[in-house]
């Protein structure tokens, strides 16, 4: 009998405890939003976007920050950088033309994680519309305009750096998303980029009100200095010139004077934001850049080559006032060959940032950039004075040396083509810039220039790896960099790059 | 009771075996790290590619240390490539190849190390193949598509196969070891024949003509000369040749000069243009002459010099033809006639402060006041133990009574046993070989105490050794020591010499610390440049700050005068 109560009483009790148990049941996580819960109010549209912005300051995962990636992107493989006893086996190997698919320096996965951030504004963000009254159309399409720039521009660096790339315009946000897709045509990728241009050219804001978003998020300008740009690599003068002149004529930026050395260093490098500045990623000293282990640190890997500072800038002998203000002391310090773009913190007494104040921007675009395409296109369009007219002003305000002054006859379009090149060197040096500007110039007119390429190698190269260099230069697949191993496991339907078998 | 127990145990039992056989999903227990296989059973698992290469390694016998642990390389002939080589050779099939002949294929075809594409230059791979001879790497570019090369025989197809004992690279040619000694392609080559006959004459021909047995091999590189290149130095004929060099009549004397000429063409070592390249000099089989080498552009030239302040342009080595491996070494051809120079040994009055690096900065070099520090790794000629110090470059001016310097610049090197430097090395300008004094010229100073002429000093102290190419001479020098008084030829008696124009004119106590101290003679084996090194001693203990060097002689022992010239602020000699 006893027995009895006993068992009915532990089973009301079992029962009770049961049915009060829907919480256990309950499948949202605590620590997190789902995507159903997200996507109500502007507020967290705003918050995506400015995800995507941070997402170009440094990677959560561990993997190379962005900027440091695009710094050895644009000029491990050019002629402007030297090692030192710390610098890694993989700079070397990309430095010595020895790329191999191994070489995690070609892992791309820092960019197609932003591509994925943009892709996730793009797709979800039109559902707030109608769950949040106040998020209009209007600031729904300045939104997208912004991360559809940001993609293009990711996918800019990509086809310029690996040739043909998956085009994956539409986000990965669960588990059934993930797909392995095939690499997309070079022509393919850079139609796409011009779509996303041209939508979100009618859309960018002109101004958001304060400096720091101005040059930190993407404008109109933002729009049409990439533009220019990709016009200019897909050889479409007229509408690179086009571009140009719509952010010229805006006559919202300009040069920052040259006349006091150390004022226009601490104006347009170590502060930043300056009026010549269209687009860069804003490091702070709360989240700063990567530089210091790279550049900056007594175990830095990489220096300036000993040549920028005699041979690309020049040196003066007679008169030691006579400077290019863009060389010793702006682009790297004599004494050690630093680069004092990212380090340096005065022009004038040399001194150098702490190990906490590497919060130099990582320069995107600037107004002497969209001069310099300009002449680049007007150039190639058949208006050599214009170009060297643009070229003498950019000149003018970094007070270039005669001596690199080669004067080519306006007439003479492939002297005025390493005129401007040149220049580009000087004005761009270190700002991840120069292996693009080497290979666009390379391959204009199906390869007729490889030469450029060639003798840049011939110079940069060791001598006993100079000859299988210039010989690897020749195959117009090398100019590419491999598919990452990793990428190649995971996703089957890539083929690797033919140069690198 | 007992058979309820019985029971239980039986239940319980077959309990135990239904869940056992529940249970019984074989678990695959990994046992072994890796599922790479090694090089032999990679070839074997991959019949399509390399089933005929797999069958010569089998008949070589090797396939056994090619399954087992270890290190390999291995150039792997495709099936096509061996079924090219059969037609070649006029073999019906592998099975036709003895064990010997299998054996040298497969041997010429491994490297006993691990060698990735990256790893290859343009010349010899790092490591010997187990043949015996170097395997030679390249790149060539064919309708476009550039492919790295082996021997140029063949082009690799697929390239860093990874394998659990080394890697494999494929290949579309059998290689084919080099079957001519280096005499054999000279004498077979109608363009080299003055030069053979010159090698035969001089018996070197018969060194080019033997494989060596030695271990390690004995190898030598030989720069050939065609007849075109002596027909422009107006040498038509061996005769002409002869006439011209041979001063004893017998070239197989090793002091004719024809014996000389031809000896200095000859390198000890397989060095193929990659590595000549990158080395500045390589010593000859002539003793002690070296050749030097450099690289402009894409030329590789021998001798291109500096010399005395003249430039003596150099002679290219033709890049098609050269690089060609033999069975004893490497054969380059040079595109015109150059011999040894007999050049007299001259002084060198060498200022320190005078470098590449310091010349590319207006502001600064021979500037008056001017000062900078140089950080570690920056300057091509000097090295230094800590990566922290510095090498300061200060430049006083012509007019500077405090420092009557040459040039009014000098090298402020402080050193000692604790932070400052321990050592310092400077790399020389070019010396003919030859014996000569050395003289460290310094103007003294120190950190704390009274500046003196003599042992033992109290305040700061820096003796220092100087050693050259590793030799310590015979003398010290000290940075706190001044020199005494005396007039010349006391003062070279004790090993001391007024170099300072300033300390001429006033022979006083004035200028007592523009300090020449000769540290000894050496002997300079080759015409080259040399290092010099200075080695702090431990009575230096914490060392001396201002150590301000400015220039080191180099004076032949037999040259007219040890302490003249005297050297001007203004960069002037005064020979008086």
């Amino acid at each position: 009998m006893y027995k009895n109560i006993t068992i009915k009483i532990t089973f009301a009790i079992l029962l009770l405890s049961g049915a009060s148990c829907k919480k256990w049941l309950d499948l949202q996580p605590r620590d997190g939003i789902t995507g159903a819960a997200y996507w109500q109010t502007k507020e967290q549209v705003q918050a995506s976007v400015m995800g995507c912005y941070a997402s170009l300051l440094g990677s959560p995962n561990g993997s190379r920050s962005l900027a440091e990636l695009l710094f050895l992107w644009g000029e491990l493989r050019a002629d402007m950088l030297a090692t030192t006893t710390f610098t890694i086996n993989e700079e070397i190997d990309i430095m010595n033309v020895n790329i191999l698919p191994t070489n995690s320096i070609t892992n791309w996965r820092s960019l197609y994680q932003t591509i994925n951030y943009c892709n996730t504004v793009i797709d979800f963000a039109p559902q707030v519309i109608g769950r949040d009254q106040t998020f209009t159309q209007e600031a729904l399409n300045k939104n997208i305009a912004e991360v559809k720039t940001l993609r293009a521009l990711m996918y800019f660096y990509l086809v310029r750096s690996f040739g043909e790339v998956p085009l994956k315009i539409k986000s990965t946000s669960s588990d059934q998303d993930i797909e392995q897709i095939p690499k997309t045509s070079k022509d393919s990728v850079l139609a796409q980029i011009i779509k996303d241009l041209t939508e979100a050219e009618t859309d960018a804001a002109i101004t958001y009100g304060d400096r720091a978003s101005d040059k930190g998020r993407v404008t109109k300008y933002t729009v049409n200095a990439i533009q220019a740009d990709v016009y200019l690599w897909m050889e479409k003068y007229p509408e690179c010139i086009a571009a140009c002149n719509k952010i010229i004529n805006s006559n919202q930026f300009g040069l920052i004077d040259g006349t006091f050395s150390n004022t226009w260093f601490n104006t347009l490098y170590v502060n930043g934001n300056s009026n010549e500045s269209i687009f860069e990623f804003q490091f702070d000293n709360q989240r700063q850049n990567t530089f210091y282990p790279l550049l900056g640190a007594s175990s830095r890997r990489l220096v300036a080559n000993p040549l920028v500072l005699t041979d690309i800038f020049a040196v003066d002998f007679v008169n030691p006032l006579n400077i290019d203000i863009r060389g010793d002391g702006a682009s790297a310090r004599s004494t050690d060959n630093m680069i004092w773009k990212y380090s340096g913190l005065s022009n004038d007494n040399r001194t150098q940032r702490a190990s906490t104040q590497y919060s130099a921007h990582w320069f995107v675009y600037r107004f002497a950039d969209i001069l310099l395409m300009k002449a680049e296109a007007t150039n190639q369009a058949g208006n050599g004075q214009e170009a060297l007219d643009l070229v003498t002003r950019i000149r003018t305000r970094g007070g270039a040396l005669a001596v690199t002054n080669t004067n080519p006859s306006p007439g003479d379009k492939d002297a005025v083509a390493d005129f401007i090149l040149a220049e580009r060197s000087r004005e761009f040096a270190f700002e991840g810039k120069r292996w693009y500007d080497l290979l666009r110039n390379a391959k204009r007119d199906n390869y007729r220039r490889i030469n450029i390429l060639l003798q840049m190698v011939a110079n940069t190269v060791p001598p006993d790896r100079q000859q299988s260099a210039i010989a690897k230069f020749m195959d117009k697949n090398s100019h590419y960099f491999p598919i990452y191993f990793y990428e190649l496991q995971t996703d089957k339907q890539l083929v690797q790059n033919p140069f690198y078998r | 009771m007992k058979k309820n127990i019985n029971n239980i145990t039986i239940i319980a039992a077959s309990m135990i075996c239904l869940f056992c056989l529940i249970s019984c999903h074989k678990v695959k227990i990994v046992t072994a790290t890796t599922s790479d296989l090694n090089i032999y059973p990679y070839l074997q698992g991959n019949p399509d590619q390399f089933s005929e290469w797999a069958k010569i390694v089998d008949k070589s016998g090797y396939a056994g240390f090619l399954t087992a642990y270890g290190s390999y390389t291995m150039f792997a002939p495709t099936n096509d490539a061996v079924r090219l080589y059969l037609t070649a050779v006029n073999k019906p099939s592998v099975d036709a190849f003895t064990e010997a002949e299998a054996k040298d294929m497969v041997t010429f075809h491994l490297i006993q190390d691990t060698l990735m594409t990256n790893q290859f230059k343009d010349g010899k791979l790092p490591t010997v193949t187990m043949y015996g001879q170097y395997l030679v790497s390249g790149v060539t570019n064919t309708n476009g598509v550039s492919s790295v090369t082996i021997n140029r025989q063949a082009l690799i197809t697929q390239g860093n196969i990874r394998t659990g004992n080394g890697y494999i690279h494929a290949l579309d040619h059998v290689l084919k070891p080099a079957t001519k000694s280096s005499a054999q392609l000279i004498s077979d080559d109608p363009s080299l024949s003055i030069f053979k006959q010159a090698l035969v004459a001089t018996g070197f021909f018969d060194t080019l003509n033997t494989i060596s047995t030695a271990t390690p091999k004995r190898w030598f590189t030989v720069l050939a000369e065609t007849n075109q290149a002596l027909a422009d130095s107006g040498i038509t004929s061996y005769n002409a040749l002869f006439a011209k060099l041979s001063n004893t009549g017998n070239p197989l004397n090793p002091l004719d000069s024809l014996h000389i000429y031809v000896a200095y063409h000859i390198i000890p070592e397989a060095k193929y243009l990659a590595d000549i390249s990158s080395a500045s000099s390589h010593f000859t089989l002539q003793p002690l002459e070296v050749l030097s080498s450099k690289l402009s552009v894409e030329k590789v030239l021998i001798n291109d010099l500096e010399f005395n302040g003249v430039h003596e342009p150099g002679v290219e080595l033709t890049r098609p033809s050269s690089d060609v491996s033999t069975t004893t070494g490497v054969l380059h051809i040079a595109s015109s006639h150059f011999r040894a120079k007999l050049r007299v040994p001259f002084p060198v009055y060498w200022d320190v402060a005078d470098f590449p690096e310091v010349r590319k900065l207006p502001a600064i070099f021979r500037k008056p006041g001017a000062t900078l520090d140089f950080a570690y790794g920056t300057l091509k000629d000097f090295n230094w133990d800590n990566p922290a110090n510095v090498m300061t470059y200060s430049g006083d001016g012509p007019a500077s009574s405090n420092f009557p310097t040459y040039f009014g610049d000098h090298l402020t090197v402080p050193m000692g046993t604790t932070s400052r430097h321990h050592w310092i090395e400077f790399r020389t300008p070019l010396l003919v070989k030859g014996k000569y004094n050395i003289w460290i010229c310094y103007r003294a100073s120190k950190g704390s105490g009274a500046l003196t002429s003599s042992t033992p000093i109290s305040g700061s102290n820096c003796p220092v050794q100087v050693s050259f190419d590793g030799v310590a001479t015979s003398r010290q020098f000290n940075f706190c020591i001044q020199r005494p008084l005396g007039t010349d030829g006391e003062l070279l008696a004790l090993g001391w010499k007024k170099y300072s124009d300033s300390s001429r004119i006033a022979n006083s106590t004035a200028y007592q610390y523009m300090s020449g101290k000769f540290v000894g003679a050496v002997d300079v084996a080759t015409t080259d440049r040399h290092i010099v090194r200075f080695d702090v001693q431990p009575a230096a203990g914490t060392g001396n700050p201002n150590n301000y060097l400015d220039m080191i002689h180099f004076i032949p022992v037999d040259w007219s005068s040890q302490f003249l010239p005297r050297m001007g602020t203004n960069g002037a000699f005064v020979n008086f």
